[in-house]
């Protein structure tokens, strides 16, 4: 602001201050701002659109489906079917990682 | 503790609009608390020919002025300039019923009033009334009456006239940026106020503001505003002589002017040549920097020159009219290479670049 390109301006803002006029040449700001929410597209490997999951729990159940798939290829077509259908959670299954380690477990000991 | 006022400039100038928010320290000096710059495009020789665009750029500069301060904008102390500005002088006096009553504001007001009501050519209204030298009851030369008694009040006035469509404009703009129109001031007093110490004032002085599109004059006397011109030229004209000149498009000429620049011929050598890329492929253009300067020369004296015109209209020869401090310059076109030696050479008068203070 000390060049002179602005003298013309920072004369303007003095005259306004030293004026006998008394106006409120401004006021506070009121923070109206909301938060920016930015939607976000989930997309798979393929890089078509994912359905949106809505929960921390019904995202971990669409892992899990993806663990049974793999881990009981040999039972591909019966869990194809089971698959196709929406996924079932019950309440006392909701420790997938418990769940995927004793289906491990049984297949170790068949 | 003690709230300090914040009030808010905004300058509507032919290149740039730039508002300005600001308050008084505890130190007493001017504190810029926000401030927004936009390019103008509505505005030509200091005078709105776009409303609309005029508009967009003040709302893009007020707005950009309230981010960096977290303050909404009400109202704007405006700047006006442009060739319709013309200024006369004035002599007026009141009556006052109770000479055994001291002067107070009340009387100089009711003084100052009277030279409102004053009939102006017609589309012209008065922008300011700036009182120059009191006389109370026959007794002359005195710049505060306040507290003095006196019957008659007399007073010589400077009275800056302008159109009144240009000030509608002006104002319009304002308006339909949803602002305040606080007061419109001669943009050479404000940067005289900006620029110009107590003391130049006092001894004499020439304010000139070369800017965009106009070349604003202030003379000062006595610590008294004595004589104001604005001279319809500024540094946009240097740029489109160089556009001419050189067969160069404007940005170019534009560049060419901050960059190398001078408007002092004698300067550069003649072997001193600055290559213009080409347009669309052709091949870049070779311009002399001698003759660069020679077209900036040729202009600024044209400039100086009408400057010079006004300082021999308001007499400065008299021995009572001398300038002193001689001329302080400001504005864009002070920064133009060697503009203060050509100023020196042209007027005879000691030069200095005035920066805001």
């Amino acid at each position: 602001m000390n060049s002179p390109i602005y003298a013309t301006a920072v004369g303007l803002l003095m005259q306004g201050l030293n004026s006998r006029k008394e106006v409120d040449f401004v006021e506070v700001m009121e923070d109206t701002a909301e938060p920016i929410v930015t939607e976000l597209e989930l997309v798979d490997d393929s890089g078509l659109p994912m359905e949106e999951v809505g929960s921390d729990e019904s995202r971990f159940d669409h892992l899990l489906d993806h663990a049974e798939e793999d881990d009981n290829t040999e039972l591909a077509t019966t869990e194809a079917s089971k698959s196709s259908k929406a996924p079932v959670v019950s309440p006392n299954q909701s420790n997938w990682f418990k769940r995927w380690a004793d289906k491990f477990i049984d297949m170790i000991d068949e | 503790m003690k709230t300090h006022r914040i009030a808010v400039g905004l300058d509507i100038g032919t290149t740039k609009i730039v508002a300005l928010i600001g308050r008084h320290n505890e130190f007493g000096k001017i504190e810029i608390i926000g401030h927004g710059t936009a390019p103008s495009l509505g505005v030509q020789r200091g005078v709105v020919v776009n409303i609309t665009q005029t508009i967009e750029s003040i709302e893009k500069a007020v707005e950009l002025a309230e981010q960096s301060a977290g303050l909404n904008i009400k109202s704007v102390a405006v700047g006006i300039a442009g060739q319709h500005i013309r200024s006369l002088q004035h002599s007026d006096y009141i009556t006052r019923e109770d000479a055994e009553e001291v002067i107070e504001d009340a009387d100089l007001d009711r003084l100052t009033e009277n030279v409102h009501k004053l009939a102006m050519m017609p589309g012209e209204e008065i922008i300011h009334v700036l009182p120059q030298e009191y006389k109370v009851d026959g007794q002359g030369d005195i710049k505060e009456p306040r507290g003095m008694y006196g019957g008659r009040l007399e007073a010589s006035f400077h009275i800056v006239v302008g159109q009144l469509t240009s000030i509608k404009n002006i104002a319009r703009c304002v308006k339909s940026a949803n602002l305040d129109l606080h007061t419109v001031n001669l943009e050479p007093l404000a940067s005289a106020d900006a620029v110009l110490s107590q003391e130049e004032k006092e001894a004499g002085v020439v304010l000139v503001d070369i800017g965009g599109g106009t070349t604003d004059v202030a003379i000062f006397k006595d610590g008294i505003i004595r004589h104001t011109a604005v001279i319809p030229h500024g540094g946009n004209i240097i740029t489109s002589d160089i556009k001419e000149g050189c067969a160069i498009i404007e940005k170019q000429a534009e560049t060419l002017k901050v960059r190398f620049g001078s408007a002092w011929p004698g300067e550069n050598k003649e072997n001193e040549i600055v290559a213009i890329p080409g347009l669309r492929g052709r091949d870049p253009k070779e311009i002399s920097l001698k003759n660069l300067s020679r077209i900036i020369h040729a202009r600024s004296t044209e400039i100086i020159n009408a400057v010079f015109t006004e300082i021999k209209n308001y007499g400065y020869d008299q021995p009572s009219k001398k300038l002193i401090a001689g001329v302080v310059i400001t504005g864009g076109g002070s920064q133009l290479k060697h503009i203060k030696q050509l100023v020196e050479y042209l007027t005879g008068l000691d030069t200095r670049v005035g920066y805001p203070n």
